[in-house]
């Protein structure tokens, strides 16, 4: 049985998302007063808008058959968490140093990434791994890069 | 010295240690994502000092090609390029990896960078002074038409939906305009935010947009990262060597373009290893298989990038005008040295530095082959291995540190995991990151491009000229219209021949 067409919702809403931040984009064009600044940018905006629009008229007249957008398995709460660790880590750097924020952040989503139960002595291993990461790569960036990584203003 | 003096030089045990070390801590650089060669060769060019000018030279080409294929390993098994260069690697390399090939796509790689490394340096060596005249060759508009090319490729990665490709194109390039105008210097698009000055930097968004929807995926499933394979199954080399032979064609094309973009200052091994797949995409007779792990992309992105490292060291040599990022602080580590760069280079009494140079070139490119070998199985063996509770704070902690030394700024990190929720929630719309990735990169060149063609075009008064008359420039433009429209008309040449022989039977 042939499936019934269906709209793309979620292309049709960021096409409307993308027209908006074309729209943004041409209106502080007005600001700039140099021609070298703005007739690049301005051509794209343009494109990008004539594009979504094409796209939403195209879905809105013929529906497309297979809507393409993916399916979320697994778990949000994870996901979520990953993102707020990692931006966490970012923002609390300059405060607390890099080694710190660091630590912090790997054992945060190493508890996230973690499916099976723990023992000691897999936290034993799994801790000694994270100690063994976060100094492996301040000595490489910091001592042999020479990276300007972040200090902890109390140390 | 004759030609067999200056290999024997290049093989002394010192030049043979210090180009097998460079290799290796180059491969090794180049994985990280956020290390780039440019910044392995910085960092060595004080130790080159000490060095005699060959032997310096022959540890900073080790590095730099060592680097580029380094790159490779992250975009195959975590799909994310350590270096730019290998952003064409991560389309059909970690499809390959997801389905359990990732050992045969870290093998092919190694194969195909041993290849378009040892065609670069064969350029290098026999045709330096009459290709450096392609550098000069290229004005701004070239530029902009090379960009467009590259961008042609965005109809290849949109996975049938052309429309989504390209707004995700313009949404990448929109991305770049952030900051400071390149030709102009204002500041644009940064609605009075003092993070976004600075603009959005094109590695830290490649690193958001491909590393961390990954990570997001990786940390809500329990299962592993990519398919296990059943049996041990040892390097593949066979295998691999079998498809590189078949592929002979792809991989010398690819190596020749890899070379030519080589030599173009400024345009750099991603442009090249994007103009090869879109090449060796529209040529091969499994075209609809790109972007789903198909081997010829893997090695057209390797090979390309790979031969860029002898193309770029051409114009360096030859005009003092560095064809690449690392070539520009290889110059600089030779002017220090007293190394006057020039035609006469490899004429004069200096010229069995460059000779003896590209024969340590040629013995670092050779041991790339089992220090690759080596290193990439150890690397896929890690990461299918690896717990997913080590992988991913693993990874994530990468992400960070290798997106900060860019450019020592923590703004570029929040960028970077920002620019990562957003390609992941648009992957799931059916904006693929690729188009958006490609924008990005190639955006810059394709601004300055145009903005300075349009210039030249004003005060010459006649912009279409400088736009479309230009023999160089209609060469790339008729190759754009043949990269977009071939596989359209191929495809429909295909349907009715085949209509024609089913009527025929």
């Amino acid at each position: 049985m042939a499936t019934k067409p269906e709209r793309d919702t979620p292309g049709i809403v960021l096409a409307a998302v993308f027209i908006l931040i074309g729209a943004v984009f041409l209106y502080d064009s007005a600001n700039l007063l140099d021609p070298d600044s703005f007739v690049f940018p301005v051509a794209i905006c343009v494109v990008m808008i004539v594009l979504s629009m094409a796209f939403i008229a195209w879905n809105l007249i013929r529906p497309h058959p297979d809507v393409e957008a993916t399916a979320v398995h697994g778990s949000t709460p994870r996901r979520a968490g990953l993102v707020v660790v990692m931006l966490a880590s970012a923002f609390v750097m300059p405060y607390v140093g890099f080694v710190v924020s660091g630590l912090g952040a790997f054992v945060a989503l190493m508890l996230l990434a973690m499916f099976e139960p723990w023992s000691w002595s897999r936290a034993l291993i799994y801790g000694v791994v994270c100690l063994a990461v976060v100094s492996g790569f301040y000595a490489v960036f910091a001592k042999v890069f020479l990276v300007p990584l972040p200090e902890a203003p109390f140390l | 010295m004759s030609g067999l003096d200056f290999v024997v030089a290049a093989l002394s045990p010192f030049h043979v240690a210090i180009a097998l070390a460079g290799v290796i801590a180059g491969t090794v650089v180049g994985a990280l994502p956020g290390l780039t060669a440019t910044m392995a060769i910085a960092v060595l060019v004080p130790i080159t000092f000490s060095m005699d000018p060959a032997s310096a030279l022959i540890l900073m080409g080790a590095v730099y090609t060592g680097a580029i294929y380094g790159g490779a390993y992250s975009a195959i098994l975590l799909k994310t390029p350590g270096t730019p260069s290998a952003i064409a690697t991560t389309f059909d390399g970690y499809p390959m990896a997801r389905r359990g090939d990732g050992d045969l796509a870290v093998t092919l790689a190694c194969v195909s960078s041993v290849f378009g490394g040892l065609v670069g340096a064969a350029f290098l060596l026999g045709l330096a002074p009459p290709l450096a005249k392609i550098a000069l060759a290229f004005g701004p508009v070239e530029y902009f038409w090379l960009a467009i090319f590259g961008l042609t490729l965005i109809s290849a990665l949109s996975e049938g939906h052309l429309l989504k490709g390209l707004i995700g194109g313009c949404f990448g390039m929109l991305l770049t305009t952030i900051g400071v105008a390149s030709v102009s210097a204002d500041i644009r698009y940064t609605f009075g935010s003092q993070t976004l000055i600075g603009g959005i930097e094109p590695v830290a968004a490649l690193i958001g947009l491909f590393c961390v929807p990954v990570l997001i995926d990786l940390v809500a499933v329990p299962g592993r990262h990519l398919k296990v394979p059943t049996e041990t199954r040892g390097f593949r080399l066979p295998e691999a060597l079998s498809l590189a032979w078949r592929h002979k064609f792809n991989l010398v094309r690819s190596s020749v373009i890899g070379t030519i973009v080589g030599i173009l200052p400024g345009a750099g091994g991603s442009i090249a290893g994007l103009v090869a797949y879109s090449e060796a995409r529209r040529s091969s007779k499994r075209t609809e298989h790109f972007g789903t792990g198909e081997p010829e992309g893997v090695e057209a992105s390797e090979s390309a990038n790979n031969a860029t490292v002898g193309g770029g060291f051409i114009p360096t040599l030859v005009l003092g005008i560095p064809g690449t990022p690392p070539d520009a602080v290889i110059l600089g580590a030779l002017l220090v040295q007293g190394i006057r760069t020039g035609p006469k280079l490899f004429v004069g009494e200096e010229s069995s530095i460059v000779y003896i140079f590209i024969a340590g070139l040629f013995i670092a490119t050779l041991l790339m082959f089992p220090t690759g070998l080596l290193i990439g199985r150890y690397a896929y063996r890690f990461i299918v291995t690896v717990p997913k509770a080590l992988l991913v704070p693993t990874v994530a902690f990468m992400t960070i540190i290798g997106t900060y030394a860019i450019r020592n700024n923590l703004s570029d990190v929040v960028i970077m995991i920002v620019l990562g929720v957003v390609g992941w929630a648009l992957d799931r719309c059916g904006f693929k990151p690729s188009p958006i990735v490609l924008g990005l990169i190639l955006s810059r060149i394709a601004e300055d491009g145009f903005v300075q063609g349009w210039t030249i075009g004003t005060a010459r008064g006649n912009v279409v000229a400088e736009f479309f008359a230009r023999p160089i420039s209609i060469g790339i433009i008729v190759f754009i219209f043949v990269s977009l429209f071939y596989p359209v008309i191929a495809r429909r040449w295909r349907i009715q021949q085949e209509a024609k022989n089913g009527h025929e039977t």
